[in-house]
């Protein structure tokens, strides 16, 4: 029976004598007018005229006062159904009549595309390709007019982006990348950076064990120990990469992230070199009206440590919701090699010392960017990504 | 922590007004994310780092500035008023493991009517985000605030030939802690017990048998200290802590108490 014949003949009629059999009925209803939209959408119009008028038809299907299907359902189901079925009944019908919004003469228009060719044409157009490939292949002449394959043009991620300005501004000075695995040991990710096991800092990150001495490494800090195991002093790197914590995502967090660490280590590094380079880097970012402020802090590889922060990009310093009314954001912290970590990368504390930064990719590229979740860069929505 | 700045006054003249001090607490180290008025006090939220578990108190936060202002530090005075017998002969303190604890005193206190605290208490506690709930609970926790010692409270008549054993927990031994969790133990924890069998996770957790009850009872302080940070004793307390999953609603002063005192400080 199709849905014109169903729509005319009672709910006794057609076995519906429950909330069941009355919810299953209006799902077929709703489902064919969904089909005769998409329908109708896939086909497109060959003219303005053609399109109008064939969305006026399944309108008037549909919608008509007099004669049409949902008037019919009210005649039919409503208005005749049993009375324990009336509420349900109605309530389906509401949504139905909500639902049918899509099917007004206006609303249809806006979505049956125009096309030179409809369904019709289309299956002479095809005929006509085909027998134009076989000449083509017979070495008569192709049409040389038709378009050539395009793609849709891709752009670097966001956090690409900005890991790479940040790559370039340390380049420019002289330091080279490094990398590291991201799967580390208990030893490189903890111990050897002056985080023993049964110091309280070690509860500092919530760190993602595979087993009681591998983890998914918290920070990029582990490869400032492996580079300087391999290349010895003076050395100037930086170190980009995923670090991984046990944190419950939320805009302001994400179990995977990036960090950037910088590490230099010569005869003659001292607490100025940091807060010079550390300025300079954030004057390059930002603009050279931004100012950076160093305060005390605490990382069990650095003495002294420190915390940066620039002043707020968004107000300049006056107070907003950004900078939380302070006139200043932190972004990063840094210090002076712990000379028990240098001793762990086989250099001579007494002989060298050393900087270290760290640095979160994304909450850089969230300040830079003006984006307050940082669950949006990990979505893959192209929506999101193509505006970078 | 939560920090009242009217009680740090009574251990440092404070005349910078809030905000200054918020600023500058974070530029010598203790991180200060907020101000805020309660009543006629301020309350300062300051991050206290690891490195820096003596300024886990109103009286090491009171010390840093006492040094930043060049004022006097101001310690409080003690009166003590002492009746009755020696404490050694009502209770007795044995250690049986030293290389996981250097030092546990007690004292005891009779006759108390365990009650709610007075308000002047009440108020200081509520002000820096922690709950009271009886004069003597509430006692051990203000003096954990103020010091940074953490204390605990037994009922002396539950404590079994009123002995008290600071030892390594015999494994399989039975304790249930005052969140009402039973505690497997084995060998890497240290226990207090008493005579008979354990009453606390040692610098964990109290017992809940042996916990203050609402009636009129002598009980025993203790103090649990270290004169040195030992790493086994570190090890042994980190260990336990780990591996025995502690609810923080459960234990509020479980990071007080993850520091092997330093009693010397004081």
């Amino acid at each position: 029976m199709t849905i014109d014949e169903k729509v005319r003949k009672t709910l006794a009629e057609l076995g519906a004598t429950d909330a069941a059999g009355v919810e299953a009925l209006f799902g077929e209803v709703r489902a064919a007018m969904e089909q005769e939209r998409s329908s109708l959408v896939a086909r497109g119009a060959s003219s303005e005229a053609e399109r109008d008028k064939l969305c006026k038809d399944l309108r008037d299907r549909w919608l008509a006062r007099k004669n049409g299907l949902l008037t019919q359902i009210d005649e039919h189901w409503l208005k005749l159904g049993a009375k324990e079925l009336k509420p349900i009944v109605g309530r389906q019908f509401n949504e139905l009549r909500k639902a049918s919004a899509g099917m007004e003469t206006n609303e249809l228009a806006q979505v049956v595309p125009l096309r030179k060719e409809t369904s019709a044409s289309m299956a002479q157009l095809s005929a006509q390709l085909e027998s134009d490939v076989i000449r083509a292949e017979r070495g008569d002449v192709s049409d040389l007019t038709l378009p050539g394959y395009r793609r849709p043009l891709g752009s670097l991620h966001p956090v690409t982006q900005m890991q790479r300005e940040i790559e370039e501004i340390f380049l420019n000075l002289g330091f080279w990348i490094e990398s590291g695995p991201e799967i580390e040991s208990v030893y490189y990710n903890f111990d050897a950076l002056n985080i023993p096991e049964s110091h309280p800092s070690r509860d500092d990150w919530d760190t993602l064990y595979i087993n009681s001495q591998t983890v998914l490494r918290t920070h990029t800090s582990p490869v400032q120990i492996r580079a300087m195991e391999k290349y010895g002093a003076p050395l100037y790197i930086i170190i980009p990469g995923k670090c991984y914590r046990h944190d419950n995502p939320d805009a302001s967090h994400s179990p995977m992230f990036h960090q950037v660490e910088g590490l230099a280590i010569a005869s003659d590094i001292t607490f100025a070199d940091l807060k010079g380079t550390l300025d300079f880097f954030a004057k390059k970012l930002f603009g050279e009206k931004v100012q950076t402020r160093f305060q005390p802090s605490f990382f069990p590889f650095t003495e002294p440590s420190g915390e940066v922060a620039i002043s707020c990009i968004f107000c300049g310093g006056e107070g907003c919701r950004v900078c939380k009314e302070s006139g200043w954001i932190e972004v990063m912290g840094c210090g002076m090699v712990h000379p028990q970590v240098l001793r762990n990368g086989g250099i001579d504390p007494e002989k060298f010392s050393g900087w270290a930064f760290g640095l979160g990719v994304d909450r850089f590229a969230m300040l830079k960017y003006d984006i307050n979740d940082i669950q949006l860069f990990f979505q893959s929505d192209v929506r999101f990504l193509e505006q970078f | 922590m939560k920090i009242s700045v009217n009680w740090l006054k009574e251990f440092v003249d404070v005349t910078s007004d809030p905000r200054q001090l918020k600023s500058d607490l974070t530029m010598i180290g203790l991180n200060t994310e907020s101000c805020a008025p309660v009543g006629d006090d301020w309350v300062l939220d300051v991050e206290v780092t690891t490195n820096r578990p003596d300024c886990l108190s109103h009286y090491g936060v009171a010390r840093e500035l006492a040094t930043l202002y060049r004022q006097p530090l101001k310690r409080g005075e003690v009166f003590l008023k002492e009746s009755g017998g020696p404490t050694s002969a009502a209770a007795t303190i044995e250690i049986a493991d030293p290389d996981l604890c250097a030092r546990y005193c007690g004292r005891i206190v009779q006759k108390v009517q365990v009650g709610p605290s007075p308000d002047w208490l009440v108020k200081r506690l509520e002000a820096i985000g922690q709950r009271p709930i009886n004069n003597v609970a509430d006692a051990t926790n203000y003096v954990l605030m103020e010091l940074g010692h953490p204390l605990h409270a037994f009922d002396w008549s539950r404590l079994r030939q009123h002995k008290i054993i600071v030892r390594r927990a015999k494994p399989g031994e039975p304790l249930r802690t005052l969140d009402g969790v039973d505690r497997p133990l084995t060998r890497d924890n240290l226990v207090i017990a008493d005579g008979e069998r354990p009453v606390a996770l040692a610098g964990v957790m109290g017992g809940e048998e042996s916990e203050i009850s609402r009636k009129l009872a002598p009980f025993c302080w203790r103090v649990r200290g270290s004169s040195r940070c030992r790493s086994a004793a570190r090890r042994s307390l980190r260990g336990c802590t780990r591996k025995l999953p502690i609810a923080s609603s459960g234990a509020p002063t479980l990071r007080w108490r993850r520091w092997p005192w330093i009693a010397s400080l004081i």
